[in-house]
């Protein structure tokens, strides 16, 4: 376990898993609640889209992919939703679109390569020092937000009405909730791949509200949960030489199910 | 607070929802102290008034004035609110103090205080640490009227407050907003369907059918027939001790 870690990649790897497993868990339990989970993937896909789009035209990937995330946040956030359709079926639609868009884009690129790839579903073992400190950056702000307002964001969750006639702009604060989710998935998307920040966002928040009844411990054991399926994530690919991403997924995908068993148990 | 003081006026205002007006020609005044009835059919346009007085929705055309902004306690539809979310009553009743938080929202001891007084007054200091999600019905609806207190209001506005209850719960709450209204001096407005609570709790009523809106004291306006035309079938007020009650159809 010891040479595990003096690999240089794997410790890189594993500062830019962890801050990206703490920053999406966290949100996650937001998304689970508010029964958008839909929006960490379309989010991770508007982020693929940026990154194609940036590698078709030769614009800066990072920053067209984080631009294109934000930009879908915001209109997700802000788009009023129509009587005879849920939201999360405009959701869908944001999904669908930034995934079709996606393989056009790439199929008429003449980059495509290897590295675009990586660049667009990510690879989180080929990671710089300076990609794993982006995340970190990242994640820090997204917690520092996060943990300031936390009683703004469960007002605004739990009932956007009363805290609309509490006086609290509510359309400004789910703005900025999904902003964090967007800015979170963009900058794990390009690091992790779209398949592994959506599990990050979907899979421990689950987990957590069946194992915990109060809303506070559901943000901690969801951040737990994340962090340990991706430390074993990367030490077991390392051991039986698996994808780290798909097993990571596969342990965080087994967690829900071991929940469950947890709270019947615990009943 | 100036008993006299119109907390809200409405001046000819119409409401709706982008051009669709719900509402034409609506005038009536709210003051301090006063128990408000909003009454009328299913789609009459109740709680679309309701979200004019929060501030949620702006007037089509019309003059609505306020005297200030309030503080406003919210008692929504227990519908709209989505338990799924693991918050104890006694977390739901602290929510209500977010008027009075500053802009990182986090409470004082004050505002663990004034939740407590809420839930006492509400009758759910025991029901505390449970989920708002494992709670009856009945219960739900006193939690978030705790929460509504919490804020210690000038104006309680309540949406519907006894769909879904027992006679015991429904009797309770009644008697608590009579007793909150009367007592306190707290300004109250009710929209519901349950009209004999009208009848015996609000001062003023605002009677809504269709384009048209009748505003005035409760017994001015809940008359037979009035209520007879408005519901296409015969109604009659009738008084059983010192409570006011309705007889609904042929009277033989």
């Amino acid at each position: 376990m010891k040479a595990l870690w003096e690999l240089e990649f794997m410790r890189l790897a594993a500062v830019a898993g962890v801050a990206a497993a703490v920053a999406l868990s966290t949100l996650g339990v937001y998304v689970v609640l508010k029964r958008v989970v839909f929006v960490g993937l379309a989010l991770a896909n508007l982020a693929t889209l940026g990154a194609a789009v940036a590698l078709a035209v030769g614009l800066p990937v990072e920053a067209t992919a984080i631009v294109a995330t934000l930009g879908g946040a915001a209109a997700l956030a802000l788009a009023a939703t129509p009587r005879v359709i849920p939201s999360e079926a405009i959701i869908g639609w944001g999904f669908a679109a930034a995934s079709g868009l996606t393989v056009l884009v790439l199929a008429r690129s003449t980059t495509a390569d290897a590295e675009a790839m990586r660049l667009l579903f990510g690879n989180v073992l080929a990671i710089s020092a300076g990609e794993a400190a982006m995340m970190a950056v990242v994640a820090s702000a997204v917690l520092l937000i996060h943990g300031l307002f936390a009683r703004r964001f469960v007002l605004v969750v739990f009932d956007p009405l009363a805290a609309r006639a509490a006086g609290i702009h509510t359309a400004l604060w789910t703005l900025i909730l999904y902003l964090t989710v967007g800015g979170a998935a963009a900058a794990a998307v390009h690091e992790t791949g779209a398949l592994l920040a959506f599990a990050l966002l979907v899979l421990p928040a689950m987990a957590a509200l069946l194992i915990s009844g109060r809303l506070m411990t559901a943000f901690l054991i969801s951040a737990a949960i994340a962090v340990t399926c991706v430390v074993a994530g990367l030490g077991l690919s390392f051991h039986w030489d698996l994808p780290t991403g798909p097993l990571t997924v596969a342990l965080l995908a087994a967690a829900v199910p071991l929940a469950a068993l947890a709270r019947r148990a615990l009943r | 607070m100036n008993h006299e003081q119109p907390l809200f006026v409405f001046d000819d205002v119409a409401l709706g929802y982008g051009r669709v007006p719900v509402l034409r020609h609506l005038s009536f005044h709210i003051c301090a102290g006063e128990f408000l009835g909003i009454v009328g059919p299913n789609g009459a346009g109740k709680t679309t008034v309701l979200r004019a007085i929060l501030g949620l929705l702006t007037p089509q055309a019309g003059r609505m004035l306020s005297s200030g902004r309030p503080v406003i306690g919210y008692v929504p539809q227990r519908e709209t609110i989505d338990t799924i979310m693991p918050v104890t009553a006694r977390e739901v009743a602290l929510m209500g103090r977010a008027p009075r938080l500053g802009p990182f929202g986090r409470p004082g001891r004050a505002d663990f205080e004034a939740a407590e007084r809420a839930m006492a007054a509400t009758g759910v200091v025991d029901l505390a640490h449970h989920l708002l999600r494992d709670l009856s019905g009945g219960q739900q609806q006193r939690v978030l009227l705790a929460r509504a207190l919490a804020a210690e209001p000038e104006l309680l506005v309540l949406d519907e407050p006894v769909n879904g209850m027992d006679l015991a719960g429904e009797h309770a709450i009644v008697e608590l907003l009579v007793r909150l209204n009367r007592e306190r001096g707290l300004t109250v407005i009710l929209v519901t369907h349950f009209l004999p609570m009208v009848l015996n709790a609000a001062t003023t009523v605002l009677l809504l059918q269709g384009d048209r809106s009748l505003y005035g004291g409760a017994e001015e306006i809940l008359r037979d027939e009035t209520l007879s035309k408005l519901y296409g079938l015969p109604v009659k007020v009738m008084t059983a001790g010192n409570r006011k009650t309705l007889l609904v159809g042929p009277l033989s």
